[in-house]
């Protein structure tokens, strides 16, 4: 009950910063002296976009599709209100994804923000050096990993294709309080949204487990089935109700030249984990009919995140406690409580070859849980893995990325090679490789057959 | 005999005095330690350079061997504080793949500078290695060091007087800047710097960076001198970047204002970098 009563004040909360920061753009217009800097551009309306045409060409047939080329289209249309010191901000995504001859269709509002500015020093605010209130949708990226954030944990990704991610925005609000190069955010976000996970029988589709062992029900002459999967349940995601707030703190700091955040959320698990729940009552046949059942267990993750350099080596480590709520589906590990660790370094080399600059980065990413089983967790492909990244740049035009993962406990891997060419100010074309690698009942070992080829052509305006 | 004697002294007196009348401000000034009219040069250069705040337009043009251009526009802000460390905000404001891109580098006086680069595409800031400073800034034949003020300080660097030259028919003192230790030339990615300063206004007008074992890296020539404002100092408002390649490129400064009103502490702040 007083969790509930709490819930009600966050609302309420939000709901005051939304009238604040829409009236106090009008009320307490300032010039930007920064902005100003541009006669022209501190009222002038801002509007770009980006499309991206992408095909990827898959080297193999799937079991969830026939198919093997893939047209994805984007169009992103961002617009900036510059409002004196405050702006409203407008940022819409539509996605055509092609598989001959179906074409799905998204339209995706990421961002849609009053952010209201006000000077701390005319409202009397002690100590504070700047103060922002920014409230609508709007996208959260926390932590100083390169490859993964434990500590990222608010917003949601449309992950149809899970290796090819962007995030959703979500409607929240968001207050900074900044003080020098300290600063501290509270955000609270009013309802819960899932992650967009690929869609039963399409490619990228995580058939688990593809047989189930009859332990429980002795009567039946059956010792496995061979599980046939339906459709997807989704009946657990919870509704966009009051109680279904989730909120979060951050605090972050510069200590003798390291960055150093500790965070706090309290939410819900946005990448859903799977139950499998029988069609029908347990057949005395081998077959079994079963829908995939979508659970977002409730959780509170305690962060800490920390990145320094040693001369030009670079040093972090984001690390979190998540302690989960239990839920009633069989859901693995996906309801116990764990801890998630990142340690990474990363290198430059400048200057080698000529001009060309170079960079690697190391991650090494450990889960520590009491009693874990074999369950595939797609929110948490990295639970013993090395990550390694490296980039290279020939010259402002020429640029290239090679990433390497691998799983030291399901020796799964995947490998990911791009370059790109910025051929003129608005124009960039970019071929890259995937290959995935592993035994099937792993997480990469699953998308075997996905090893693909993709060209992209992007405008931006 | 005597007489002889003393007109023999006599002549030897005046060839000696006239030796001296004739060679002894030449020997004073060679025997004038480099080094320290190295420094003394470059530290007219840095009073020349020193500004409480700087704000300009930047037109950045990147220019291939073959001559293609690519064009980028970004605000450079800059404050120097009490502590005489000068801090700088440089966002980019076109083209769109870069727009919004920002950076932010704090000075420090007891340790390295602490830097951060705001991404836009993925909504995140990361620091960047305050010793890294040597490499490219964005791409761009500039380093991050190239774009920060010349800090002149015995602690980082040796600045040896090796002559005078006419450059563009302007009279210049030529300095080589050397790093102190291993640990400096590492962090200035460079094995040392050959500076024309102007005789006039001890603005550098032109710098070559030179590689291990002296080999020339990239030029950079300084052109177009104006005075600024109300400031009474004059700057050089176009930088033209040549690699070896012949890679080049090119900054133009517009709408430059010196030492005008300070520039609120916000946008010396990681929130700022991520409020565009």
């Amino acid at each position: 009950m007083q969790g509930s009563n709490l819930i009600r004040v966050l609302r309420l909360a939000t709901f005051v910063c939304v009238i604040i920061s829409v009236t106090g753009c009008f009320l307490f217009a300032d010039d930007d002296e920064f902005l100003a800097l541009d006669d022209e551009g501190s009222r002038r309306v801002e509007l770009h976009g980006k499309w991206r045409l992408s095909n990827f060409s898959y080297f193999q047939k799937n079991p969830n599709s026939e198919e093997r080329n893939l047209i994805d289209n984007r169009l992103r249309i961002n617009a900036r209100f510059p409002i004196a010191s405050h702006a409203a901000v407008a940022s819409v995504e539509g996605l055509v994804r092609t598989w001959e001859p179906e074409t799905k269709k998204n339209l995706d509002i990421r961002e849609l923000y009053f952010d209201f500015r006000p000077d701390p020093q005319e409202y009397r605010v002690p100590y504070v050096s700047s103060l922002s209130l920014r409230a609508g949708y709007q996208i959260f990226s926390w932590g100083s990993g390169v490859l993964f954030n434990p500590t990222d944990n608010l917003s949601p990704q449309y992950s149809i294709d899970p290796f090819d991610t962007k995030k959703k925005g979500i409607p929240a609000a968001k207050l900074t309080l900044g003080f020098g190069l300290q600063s501290f955010e509270c955000i609270l976000i009013p309802t819960f949204f899932p992650t967009d996970l690929p869609y039963l029988n399409e490619r990228f589709f995580i058939h688990r487990p593809k047989t189930v062992a009859n332990t429980f029900l002795p009567a039946l002459p059956v010792d496995t089935w061979t599980v046939r999967y339906k459709d997807i349940d989704s009946s657990q995601i919870p509704d966009h109700e009051i109680e279904e707030s989730q909120f979060a703190f951050r605090y972050s700091a510069v200590l003798r030249g390291w960055d150093v955040a500790l965070s706090y959320f309290n939410g819900r698990e946005n990448i859903a984990v799977s139950a499998l729940v029988p069609v029908t009552p347990y057949p005395a046949t081998k077959d079994l009919d079963a829908r995939v059942q979508y659970v977002h267990p409730r959780q509170q993750v305690y962060g800490l995140d920390i990145l320094g350099y040693y001369k030009l080596l670079g040093i972090r480590f984001e690390g979190a406690f998540f302690d989960m709520e239990k839920v009633d589906q069989q859901v693995g590990n996906g309801d116990k409580d764990y801890v998630s660790c990142l340690w990474g370094i990363d290198y430059p080399f400048n200057d080698f070859y000529g001009t060309q600059d170079a960079q690697i980065f190391l991650e090494y990413v450990r889960e520590f849980q009491r009693k874990s089983d074999n369950t595939i967790l797609i929110n948490r492909p990295y639970q013993n893995s090395l990550l390694v990244r490296l980039t290279h740049t020939y010259d402002y035009r020429l640029s290239g990325e090679f990433r390497y993962v691998y799983n030291f406990d399901t020796h799964g891997s995947h490998i990911h090679g791009e370059y790109g060419y910025q051929y003129t100010d608005y124009t960039r074309i970019e071929v890259g490789i995937d290959f995935f690698n592993g035994h099937r009942d792993t997480f990469f070992g699953a998308y075997d057959t996905n090893d693909r080829v993709y060209f992209m052509h992007t405008l931006q305006f | 005999m005597l007489k002889h004697k003393k007109g023999y002294t006599v002549t030897l007196m005046g060839l000696l005095f006239l030796h001296l009348t004739l060679f002894l401000p030449d020997l004073c000034v060679a025997q004038e330690d480099p080094e320290a009219k190295g420094l003394e040069i470059m530290q007219k250069l840095y009073e020349q350079i020193s500004c409480r705040n700087w704000r300009s337009d930047v037109l950045m043009r990147l220019i291939s061997r073959s001559g293609d251009v690519q064009t980028r526009h970004l605000k450079r802000l800059s404050k120097t504080d009490e502590r005489d460390c000068e801090h700088y905000h440089l966002r980019y404001t076109s083209p769109p793949s870069v727009r919004n891109t920002t950076l932010l580098i704090i000075e420090n006086k007891e340790r390295s500078d602490d830097v951060w680069m705001y991404f836009p595409a993925i909504k995140k800031t990361r620091r960047l290695s305050g010793t890294n400073l040597q490499s490219s800034y964005m791409g761009t034949e500039f380093s991050y060091k190239d774009i920060k003020r010349e800090k002149v300080d015995p602690q980082h660097n040796r600045y040896v007087y090796i002559g005078e030259e006419e450059l563009n028919g302007l009279a210049h003192y030529i300095i080589d800047a050397y790093p102190v230790s291993k640990q400096e030339k590492s962090e200035q990615g460079y094995e040392y710097r050959r500076l024309w300063v102007r005789k006039d206004n001890y603005l550098a007008t032109r710098i070559n960076f030179y590689k291990q074992e002296g080999e020339l890296l990239k030029t950079l020539v300084s052109s177009d001198m104006r005075p600024v404002g109300e400031s009474g100092k004059f700057r050089y408002h176009q930088m033209l970047m040549t690699n070896v390649k012949g890679v080049k490129t090119e900054l133009i400064f517009n709408m430059l204002r010196l030492d005008e009103e300070d520039p609120d502490d916000k946008y010396f702040t990681l929130n700022y970098l991520s409020q565009r």
